[in-house]
């Protein structure tokens, strides 16, 4: 299905009035402490897309990532409605819909690397998961085309990102969920990583739900950016990005950027 | 960015670079003991000590050397005690972690019962396990399993939940089953705590094969040193000691090695070189 769309065929903005990729319904959780209870999302709804980048923002706490792990079925949520593509998120995780990437690379260590990106197809491999490309064809993908028999250990915390990026890319889920992928990096790793996984993204069109708490990272990536309050997370607006695809770093000092990037700053500030 | 890293040779550590960092380690260790025994032959020449107080290490060389034979046969013994012992410890221990790491009903039903037979000095059990197992291999097996089951177990289970809960993630958002989950993850994340265990357990099962022997045997070197003392024979007893030391490195070094090759990935190898 991806490759019937290229990236001049898609709409620029999404039709909305379409169900959804992601369906996600008036979404609430509250943690339970030993004395009381913590609403950490009140009411949340989005619908994105096929083939749709979105990306929450919003401060330290807001409940961004739990949101992300809700939409991934690794956490219930309290209150509201789910579905990926009109089934429950543990469904499309038994049938390996939905990739994971994490704040950590999560690699298992003992593994080399092209063992770790093949480990999806020794798990649940009842699923007849499709494959992506070569484990060859994805390392070359994500810039590691020499290193399939390095372990994580001999490579840089950006490089062992890629691995990641790379498993969660190569049995071909519809659905990818990012949590802060790069927020361990350091910066100047950080900013080549985001045309890195432009450039990835461009290729296999993946719908991605994105967390950061980076505004330039939001918008660059992004077709639409939906800021959270501050605990409890509410929406406190969802806003489209309409700078033409590719993107590039010429973009960041655009006129247009700068309006974007200011009225994140508003919102998350406010 | 991928270029530069492309280009640095990879930091995987060879066999010669680790017999070379191993040299440089054991050099001053060597010169220690080297000291030792030359201070000890010295004082007991000096003050003219007699052999059968504190004999010197040229002595006890000596006597070691005419009894290797003997003193190597009836250590078979004892390590096939204390084998066979940390063989039934490890698998006791690990099977429990599994059941307890599994079941947290079954571990506070169990836990405090495997705490209550760690806690008994396990010298106590020997004259009744003589009574009830005899004079052969059977009683020091067991306390040998006795006394290596407990770290096998403590460890065992605090390595199966050792594993990154990023990656048991990664396992449930594939939908991975337990079985998976528990071979592919949470029994390689043990690994390292259940060596360190090993570790100590090695000396542990020497440790429980000796004793056992002390209470009643017809062989093994526990019994060679029973006997030593009864006839007063104290060079004989420093040369069966000084065996035994020689035996207790040799068998650590061979575990740190085995550690070593299996835990290639993890941190506490890694690092052991930086030190």
């Amino acid at each position: 299905m991806s490759q019937t769309v290229t990236p001049t065929s898609r709409p620029a903005t999404p039709s909305r009035n379409v169900r959804g990729h992601v369906v996600v319904d008036r979404v609430t959780k509250s943690f339970e402490t030993k004395n009381a209870s913590v609403e950490a999302l009140r009411e949340v709804s989005i619908d994105i897309q096929e083939h749709e980048f979105v990306t929450l923002i919003g401060p330290s706490g807001c409940g961004k990532s739990t949101l992300l792990r809700i939409v991934g079925g690794l956490i219930e949520p309290t209150g509201g409605r789910l579905e990926i593509r009109g089934r429950s998120p543990n469904e499309a995780q038994r049938t390996k819909d939905i990739g994971f990437v994490f704040q950590q690379p999560a690699l298992l260590p003992w593994r080399t690397v092209a063992s770790n990106i093949e480990l999806p197809f020794q798990l649940n491999p009842g699923a007849g998961t499709d494959r992506l490309c070569s484990t060859q064809e994805i390392l070359s993908l994500v810039g590691l085309g020499a290193f399939e028999n390095a372990h994580p250990y001999q490579l840089s915390g950006g490089m062992q990102q890629r691995v990641a990026i790379a498993r969660a890319l190569i049995f071909d889920p519809a659905l990818l969920l990012m949590d802060e992928p790069f927020g361990a990096l350091d910066e100047i790793t950080r900013d080549g990583m985001r045309y890195e996984l432009l450039r990835i993204w461009g290729q296999s069109r993946k719908t991605v739900l994105f967390v950061t708490h980076s505004i330039p990272e939001a918008i660059v990536l992004s077709d639409r950016v939906v800021v959270l309050s501050p605990r409890p997370g509410e929406i406190r607006e969802i806003i489209e990005i309409a700078l033409p695809r590719p993107r590039n770093e010429d973009m960041e000092s655009s006129a247009e950027f700068v309006r974007y990037a200011d009225r994140l700053r508003h919102l998350l500030r406010a | 960015m991928t270029a530069t890293v492309a280009s640095r040779p990879l930091p995987r550590a060879g066999l010669g670079a680790t017999a070379r960092s191993a040299a440089r380690g054991t050099g001053p260790g060597v010169f220690g003991i080297v000291a030792f025994l030359l201070g000890w032959e010295l004082i007991v020449r000096v003050t003219n000590t007699p052999a059968f107080i504190v004999p010197a290490p040229s002595a006890v060389a000596q006597a070691l050397w005419i009894q290797l034979p003997v003193y190597a046969s009836e250590f078979v013994y004892t390590l096939e005690a204390a084998g066979a012992g940390l063989a039934i410890g490890t698998a006791v221990g690990m099977t429990g972690a599994v059941i307890m790491a599994n079941w947290r009903i079954l571990e506070r039903s169990l836990f405090p019962l495997a705490l209550i037979l760690k806690l008994v000095p396990f010298i106590a059990i020997a004259p009744l396990l003589r009574i009830w197992l005899g004079y052969e291999l059977a009683p020091k097996i067991v306390l040998a399993a006795l006394i290596t089951f407990f770290p096998v177990l403590v460890n065992c289970i605090t390595g199966l939940r050792a594993a990154d809960p990023l990656a048991l993630e990664f396992f449930r958002g594939v939908g991975a089953s337990r079985w998976e989950t528990f071979v592919r993850l949470r029994w390689m994340s043990s690994l390292p705590y259940l060596f360190a265990a090993l570790k100590v357990n090695v000396n542990l099962a020497l440790i429980g094969a000796i004793v056992g022997e002390f209470f009643g045997s017809n062989h093994g070197i526990g019994k060679i040193i029973d006997e030593t003392s009864l006839n007063l024979d104290i060079r004989s007893m420093f040369a069966a000691i000084m065996f035994l030391a020689v035996t207790g490195v040799t068998l650590t070094l061979l575990t740190n090695f085995t550690e070593r090759r299996v835990l290639f990935w993890h941190d506490s190898v890694r690092t052991a070189g930086a030190r």
